[in-house]
């Protein structure tokens, strides 16, 4: 509800206190009119009005009550700094759209479709690459192409949401559209001064086992190492076609490795004793000839993309995405993000209408006509 | 006794006997100096006894030669029986807004305290009292009678009576009134409101030339000042009729009603040659008692 206040007044605070002082006065100027009773010995003393019904309120002091409701309701929705009372500022079909490559991925053909219909003529942003996306290339993405030529990444849409909202005017409605995948949320939650409509992707599968990143692995082997150099070869080679698409070998002398050689894994078959920066990996010749050893390997070569390995497959779910941060006091005492000030015609009103009630109010007190008599 | 009690710190003192002792205290030890206490002591003539009288009345000698019960009456209660008539109409409900928070008393109220008052000074005085309450719905009676019991019983009967609906017509009291209007002063404490007529109509057969009538009007600081303001629904006490009016515009008209009131009220009972009392409920009771007895010890 809160909300939902949010995206229509500045101040929803000031329009639920407002409201609840409206509504003892209203009853207040209610009775008012009905007069208070008073009982008396004598009703015959009291004059009465010859050409009126003794019980009807006068059409002056009806006219009164109205304006002076009125003129409440008025100064409430000024107090509440109401969104709609503003008619040459942005309406609500403004928006801003942000998509996710995640999103991009796994949305079918039609979903991005139904996106570009909505852009209409205007791009969304696309946040994993920090800048805007057109309708074109939001219908023509290719999802797997574009999985493979990405590396894994994590990232936290919040802030970038936040960030990309900052300077969006209040009346904007937001949109992000993005999958539940967890490496798309790391990190904490960020306030956003904008209300957001997730649109989130829930159904999709996690990426296959193949890793596309590639894993650049050097091999020292001599003269020594031709018995085991096969059972490397082997492994290698399963792992490139099955698991490790991405897996770059390169087999080099003892002599051509030096501080200059560069890649993520060394594997040292000789029987020299290497000097290089490149982390080594080592393996017992029992370890060799196990059935899994392919496995084996391919888990020390990919140990460093654990992490992004796991996410991929990890999911939020929507409630965890989409319910709100807390407001920092910052935040609430930021005033250069609020809606614009009090329109000048409802201050004009407001005043306008303080004057014809006090106007009308003491005309009735100065000079009460015979009608008046019964009030 | 110029210091006069409040009437609301009277109102607070829900004993009527205790109050109206404290009230006339003050009138027995000033004006009434020359008050013979206890009954009469000068022989005036012999009567019939009558359920009631007291024992000690009875005169045994004439009873031994007569075989009859004769009683004796002093020079002083043959004069005065004073009847205590008492409007219990609905109108008498009326009490002002100002002291209404104060916990202050109604007209009922303040009638209550004043005829106590004077039912304990007429008793000191060896007076027979008796009482008259009115109302469409209730009537009570009490033949007047003196001494301290009868006194007694008075006082429970004041304090129970309750007002409800409007003044009864005189046609359906006859009974009552034949037996009000002996030899005596009665007094009549009532706001005067009626619809035909019928309160002047009672004190018109209540007065002869044996009988003193004082009637005694009561009126509050709403009636006398009309202080109202704004948009004002008044209610009739006994008929439940509502008018709203601009208390403000309506103020002038009902002043000049109630002053047209009054005048006729006054002028109908000096014809009847009836004295008359304005009583203001929220000015202090005994200095309503004050007045009337100083007025009375003048013309005696």
């Amino acid at each position: 509800m809160a909300a939902m206040l949010s995206s229509y007044f500045a101040s929803p605070v000031a329009l639920l206190t407002a409201l609840a002082l409206l509504i003892p006065l209203t009853i207040h100027l209610l009775s008012r009119s009905r007069g208070k009773v008073i009982k008396v010995g004598n009703i015959g003393l009291i004059p009465v009005a010859r050409h009126k019904p003794v019980a009807q309120v006068q059409l002056t002091q009806k006219r009164l009550l109205v304006l002076r409701l009125l003129l409440l309701l008025l100064i409430t929705l000024a107090l509440a700094q109401g969104l709609f009372l503003h008619p040459l500022a942005a309406t609500q079909s403004q928006k801003k759209l942000m998509v996710t490559n995640s999103w991009l991925d796994h949305a079918s053909a039609q979903q991005r479709q139904e996106l570009v219909e909505q852009l209409a003529t205007q791009s969304a942003w696309l946040i994993d690459e920090n800048s805007e996306i057109d309708g074109q290339r939001i219908a023509n993405w290719a999802a797997d192409a574009q999985i493979e030529n990405r590396p894994g990444t994590m990232q936290n849409i919040w802030a970038s949401i936040a960030q990309q909202t900052e300077s969006v005017p209040r009346n904007y409605s937001v949109s992000v559209y993005s999958s539940n995948a967890l490496s798309d949320f790391i990190g904490g939650k960020v306030h956003t001064k904008q209300a957001i409509d997730w649109h989130i992707l829930t159904h999709w599968k996690p990426a296959q086992r193949q890793v596309s990143d590639s894993i650049s692995v050097v091999v020292v082997a001599d003269e020594t190492s031709t018995r085991q150099l096969p059972l490397w070869q082997m492994a290698f080679t399963l792992l490139q076609t099955e698991l490790l698409p991405g897996l770059h070998v390169e087999y080099l002398t003892p002599q051509q490795v030096g501080i200059d050689t560069q890649g993520e894994w060394l594997i040292n078959l000789s029987a020299q004793a290497l000097n290089s920066p490149v982390a080594i990996l080592s393996f017992s010749q029992q370890q060799l000839r196990q059935a899994d050893f392919p496995m084996v390997l391919a888990e020390q070569l990919v140990s460093h993309l654990q992490p992004s390995l796991s996410l991929r497959s990890q999911r939020l779910s929507k409630a965890q995405i989409t319910e709100p941060a807390a407001t920092p006091v910052a935040a609430r005492r930021d005033l250069k993000h609020q809606a614009p000030s009090i329109p000048v015609w409802l201050i004009v009103s407001v005043v306008l209408l303080f004057c014809i009630e006090r106007v009308i109010s003491e005309a009735v007190r100065s000079h009460p006509s015979r009608a008046d008599l019964n009030g | 006794m110029e210091h006069f009690i409040d009437p609301t710190t009277l109102a607070r003192v829900k004993d009527l006997p205790l109050v109206a002792k404290t009230l006339a205290q003050g009138f027995l030890h000033g004006l009434h100096s020359s008050t013979q206490k206890g009954t009469g002591v000068e022989f005036s003539q012999y009567r019939s006894y009558e359920p009631g009288d007291a024992m000690s009345r009875i005169d045994w000698k004439l009873f031994a030669r007569s075989d009859k019960y004769f009683v004796r009456e002093a020079q002083r209660e043959s004069d005065i029986n004073v009847y205590l008539v008492l409007d219990a109409s609905n109108s008498m409900n009326q009490m002002s807004q100002s002291t209404a928070t104060k916990g202050a008393w109604n007209k009922l109220d303040y009638a209550r305290y004043l005829l106590a008052t004077v039912a304990y000074l007429a008793q000191q005085q060896g007076d027979a009292v008796g009482l008259l309450g009115l109302s469409s719905s209730q009537i009570d009676f009490l033949p007047a009678m003196a001494g301290q019991h009868h006194w007694q019983k008075l006082m429970l009967q004041l304090a129970r009576m309750h007002s409800g609906g409007v003044f009864p017509d005189a046609s359906t009291i006859q009974s009552q009134i034949a037996k009000v209007r002996s030899q005596g002063l009665i007094f009549v404490v009532s706001d005067f409101y009626q619809q035909q007529g019928e309160v002047l109509e009672l004190l018109g057969q209540l007065r002869s030339h044996k009988t003193d009538v004082v009637a005694v009007q009561l009126e509050s600081d709403d009636e006398v000042y009309f202080p109202f303001k704004g948009q004002v629904r008044f209610e009739d006490l006994e008929s439940a009729e509502q008018r709203l009016v601009n208390a403000n515009a309506a103020k002038q008209a009902y002043m000049h009603a109630r002053q047209e009131f009054n005048q006729k009220l006054e002028l109908a009972l000096k014809r009847n040659k009836i004295n008359l009392l304005r009583a203001n409920i929220d000015q202090p009771l005994d200095q309503l008692l004050f007045d009337f007895l100083s007025a009375r010890a003048k013309v005696g």
